[in-house]
């Protein structure tokens, strides 16, 4: 029987979804989620699944991911389903004297904001890594809170765990519409029928925009097509997420460009590593395409050469929610009373999930959260 | 200007017949084939070494295949054959990726026929997984072309004609078979057959050879009998079957165990439909040619313009509609070239034409006899593995079905069925059917498992070195 | 082990034979055959262990689909047996996940 009603409705399945309405359900609240596709998402179930805090800068960013990383931990402890949430530290590899230089900066500002991060050499980096190029290898960022995790699992165990606290989650499931009156939430109209609410929270991620359309909201969300390899199983040879520095590089720099790739690799549990990442100026285009292949496996090996004879079984891409100032949409809006933003995550959304639920059900059940949400209102953009 | 003006993917009987009748009128081809030789799977040649010294005991295809395998080779400078290229995606703008000698290439095209076959259907039943359980076409391999018996005490167990092809081969090469299981009845729709038999008498003359080869031998043919489970430590060491009913259901009371080494699973074919499916071409499911295939009008083009498909790969229905299909294909290319006129066209056609209609009046009679039944896709136990890459039983799969999951996407998201290297082909069919049989719904209401590039496994290396363009 | 010499000699010659290396072992291989048709023909048929459950798989589709055939051959793993034609001296391992990596050391 299709939910007619509910306390709180999530909008978006994904991690960020899934946290809040288990988080929500954790604290006794009647929630029901509702996602238009299938388990666990969209960008949520197509990434590198990092748990990150490296290449994070310092202010809201790094506290973000910090909480968020403790509350993954939490999480792996009190799911009953294991998400393979691993923590060995993570590496951001060093090729060159300009990204060491612009990698000094970053651990100089994010030490004076309290959250040192350790350069080291060469050496130690390989003693780490032992696959890495030696040749183009010149230190690291190591950071030991940093890991990976499976993110479709953990949309499963939260799933699973907010079901057994009494919530109800709704695949394959589209919102069309959201009722407001007198400035108020009514409800949320989907193809299965409308469920009455006074709160709905958008954790639409990359579809952010359209559902906030809905409610009469301009959110600037703009799709940034990314894309992985996946390889076959390998017994462990790459104990932590490794990233390369151009990425970081390249991405403060905002010029993504037609077609780039920076190198990041880690490895699953179950022992596919994930290779990529590239980039496409490709609108809502999810399908990839040779060049990025190609291009991710030619970075790859470069960077690491001895992977040349293992073989990719598939690629897949998705959308992240990309926002200009890279931080993502967290909070309740003017105007709109019982409509919650908890979406533009970018490319940070597996690691800053758990701590986006969190804050939203702490903002629904008791006003107020472990962060402010100040710097993250959706009024930022329209208050210049 | 494209690199090909019709690029053909697959050197089996379909592609091979749709280069000859493209090239004879003019057509640029180029044809990609995966194997070191052209012949598919049914005309596969001998690798280099073999020398064939008696082509009698080889049987009819042998000789069938030489000869459009000549056609095919004399035609040298009009159709341009790549082989070990194995195509792994289909992008925009009328490009295929392909790994060739240790690197990937693209090549563009103005036409494509897609003509890259079938595979044995995987069928998981206790046991399955035993060294020692191989598929009929895997068998026939081993036998046919690599001269090698797959094992000492055979069973052979499946359904239709294949199965006696396989079992003659066995026998020819001096090999011993226990019993050959037929899950359906030949003889029972002996006469309701007889309409599609009408005209097809060298489907019949074949048949006969091979059934009286297996009478003679001694070999039991057990119609109505399938295939329970395979035992052994470690590998086959007997296999237990039963008498089934009209929906290869067993019929308890019925079960015998026989001793046996190797047990050759032949349950018809499933379309490799990676490829079309990728170029977002339109398919169907369709029960009694072997799973989804594209659709397609008379002309073999699919639902997107200019791509052709033709032979297992889009609906499994044997070499003599394969090669009709390719004639088809590959004149209707000629004219949408125009290289021939619309009347030359269809007057080519008209004959083969008739002839797919005569084959086709057969195969229907014979594929409802072999057509997957229910109790097919009820052999696996709880501990059965139906994901053999992963290693997930199918315990594992009712679990994650027990919410009402339909979509065969939710099962591989929630169990990571269809995640290993053989990219869903062994696991895909049987989890269609295991949601059909839970939910007694259309098997389409349940999806499918997407085809995502490289559609084969390709190695890190060989992908780096790509952006490497196509000389021609 | 009576699943060896299960060559078929009738009607076609096959090309030289040479010795390769199985688990250190030597076999007969002929030339033309595949690695995965020289072991089938030597009676060994188990080509790889599992990751998970360590249980043995060998040849089971024949023509490079499943995967399942699997072996650590020239140093190589992940190399399918049933598509790598047999070479003299050419070293082969059976895949254990413990031992092996896709990796040059």
């Amino acid at each position: 029987m299709f939910p007619e009603e509910a306390e709180v409705v999530v909008i978006g399945g994904g991690v960020i979804g899934s946290s809040t309405a288990y988080f929500l359900a954790q604290a006794g609240i009647d929630v029901v989620l509702v996602e238009k596709g299938y388990q666990s998402g969209e960008a949520s179930a197509a990434n590198s699944a990092f748990v990150w805090t490296i290449t994070r800068k310092a202010g809201i960013d790094i506290r973000l991911s910090m909480h968020s990383r403790r509350l993954h931990q939490q999480l792996q402890k009190e799911l009953d389903m294991d998400f393979e949430y691993v923590c060995n530290g993570g590496l951001l590899v060093i090729n060159d004297e300009k990204q060491m230089s612009y990698v000094e900066d970053h651990v100089r500002k994010r030490t004076e904001d309290g959250f040192p991060l350790e350069i080291i050499d060469a050496k130690q980096t390989l003693e780490l890594e032992p696959l890495l190029s030696k040749e183009k290898t010149i230190g690291a960022v190591f950071s030991p809170v940093d890991g990976t995790t499976n993110p479709i699992f953990l949309g499963v165990a939260l799933n699973l765990q907010a079901k057994k606290l009494g919530a109800i989650i709704c695949h394959h499931t589209e919102v069309l519409g959201i009722e407001v009156m007198g400035g108020k939430v009514k409800g949320v109209i989907t193809d299965k029928g409308t469920i009455k609410t006074n709160t709905a929270v958008n954790a639409a991620g990359t579809w952010g925009g359209a559902i906030g359309a809905m409610v009469g909201l301009k959110v600037p969300i703009t799709p940034f097509q990314m894309a992985v390899l996946v390889t076959e199983q390998l017994p462990p040879c790459v104990s932590h997420p490794i990233m390369g520095a151009s990425y970081m590089v390249e991405e403060d720099a905002g010029e993504k460009g037609e077609l780039g790739c920076g190198l990041i690799v880690s490895q699953q549990t179950s022992g596919n590593l994930l290779i990529g990442n590239s980039w496409r100026n490709a609108g809502y285009d999810q399908r990839t395409s040779q060049e990025e292949i190609e291009l991710m496996a030619r970075v790859n090996v470069g960077s690491m050469p001895s992977l040349k004879n293992v073989r990719v079984i598939r690629s897949y891409a998705n959308f992240f929610p990309h926002t200009d100032d890279d931080l993502p949409i967290l909070g309740k809006v003017d105007g709109i009373e019982g409509f919650i933003m908890a979406c533009g995550h970018n490319g940070h959304g597996v690691g800053l999930g758990p701590g986006s639920g969190k804050l939203i059900q702490e903002l629904i059940c008791e006003g107020k959260t472990a962060i402010s949400l100040d710097e993250l209102s959706l009024s930022r953009f329209y208050s210049k | 200007m494209k690199e090909a003006e019709l690029a053909i993917i697959g050197g089996g009987p379909g592609g091979i017949v749709a280069a000859i009748e493209a090239a004879k009128a003019g057509v640029m081809v180029t044809l990609l084939d995966e194997n070191p030789r052209p012949g598919g799977q049914i005309y596969r040649q001998f690798e280099k070494g073999f020398k064939v010294t008696d082509p009698e005991v080889l049987g009819g295809d042998y000789e069938k295949g030489l000869d459009l395998l000549n056609q095919f080779s004399s035609l040298g400078d009009k159709i341009k054959y790549m082989n070990n290229a194995t195509v792994w995606g289909i992008f925009d703008n009328n490009t295929l990726a392909f790994a060739r000698n240790g690197f990937s290439s693209s090549l563009s095209y103005g036409k494509l026929l897609v003509a890259n076959g079938a595979y044995d259907r995987p069928v998981p039943f206790p046991g399955w997984t035993l060294p020692g359980v191989l598929t009929a076409g895997g068998a026939q391999k081993l036998v046919k072309t690599e001269r090698i018996l797959p094992g000492k005490k055979i069973l052979i167990a499946g359904t239709g004609p294949l199965q006696l092809v396989l079992a003659h081969q066995i026998l020819a090469a001096g090999g011993k078979i226990e019993a050959i299981l037929e899950a359906g009845n030949l003889n029972k729709n002996w006469f309701q057959g007889l309409r599609g038999i009408w005209g097809n008498w060298d489907y019949l003359k074949e048949g006969w050879k091979y059934l009286r080869s297996i009478q003679k031998s001694g070999v039991p043919l057990l119609h109505n009998h399938i295939i329970l489970e395979a035992r052994g430590d470690g590998q086959v060491e007997e296999a237990v079957f039963a008498k089934v009913d009209e929906n290869w259901r067993p019929k308890p009371g019925t079960e015998r165990t026989v001793k046996v080494d190797t047990i050759c699973s032949g349950y018809g074919l499933v379309p490799s439909t990676e490829l079309t499916m990728l170029a977002e071409c339109e398919h169907k499911y369709d029960n009694l040619l072997g799973g989804y295939i594209p659709v397609r009008n008379e002309n073999m083009e699919t639902t997107v313009p200019g791509i052709y498909a033709v032979g297992d790969g889009a609906g499994v229905a044997g070499s003599k509609v394969a090669i009709e299909q390719g004639r088809i294909a590959g004149t209707a290319i000629a004219c949408s070239l125009e290289r021939i006129s619309k009347a030359f066209a269809d007057k080519s056609i008209k004959h083969a034409r008739k002839r797919l209609n005569r084959y086709n009046r057969l195969r229907k009679v014979l594929d409802q006899i072999s057509m997957p039944r229910a109790g097919l896709y009820e052999l696996a136990r709880d501990d059965t593995v139906i994901c053999r890459c992963e290693e997930i039983t199918l315990k594992e799969i009712k679990t994650a079905m027990a919410d009402s999951t339909t979509q065969v996407k939710d099962l591989k998201r929630k169990t990571r069925v269809g995640m290993g290297p053989c990219e869903g082909r062994m696991c895909g069919p049987a989890l269609i059917e295991i949601l059909r049989n839970h939910s007694n719904t259309s098997p389409e209401g349940h999806g499918y498992l997407n085809p995502r590039p490289p559609i084969k496994p390709i190695a890190l290396g060989v992908l780096a070195a790509g952006q490497q363009k196509l000389e021609i | 082990m009576g699943l060896e010499d299960k060559r078929v000699h009738k009607g076609v010659e096959k090309g030289a034979p040479f010795e390769i290396t199985v688990d250190g072992k030597k076999i007969i291989a002929y030339q033309g055959e595949t690695v995965g048709a020289a072991l089938m023909a030597a009676g060994q048929r188990t080509l790889r262990y599992t990751d998970k459950k360590k249980r043995p798989r060998g040849l089971y589709c024949g023509i490079g689909l499943c995967q399942e055939c699997r072996m650590v051959i020239n140093g190589v793993a992940n190399t399918q047996a049933c598509q790598t034609l047999a070479t003299p001296g050419c070293r082969v391992e059976t895949q254990k996940s413990e031992k092996k990596r896709g990796i040059e050391n």
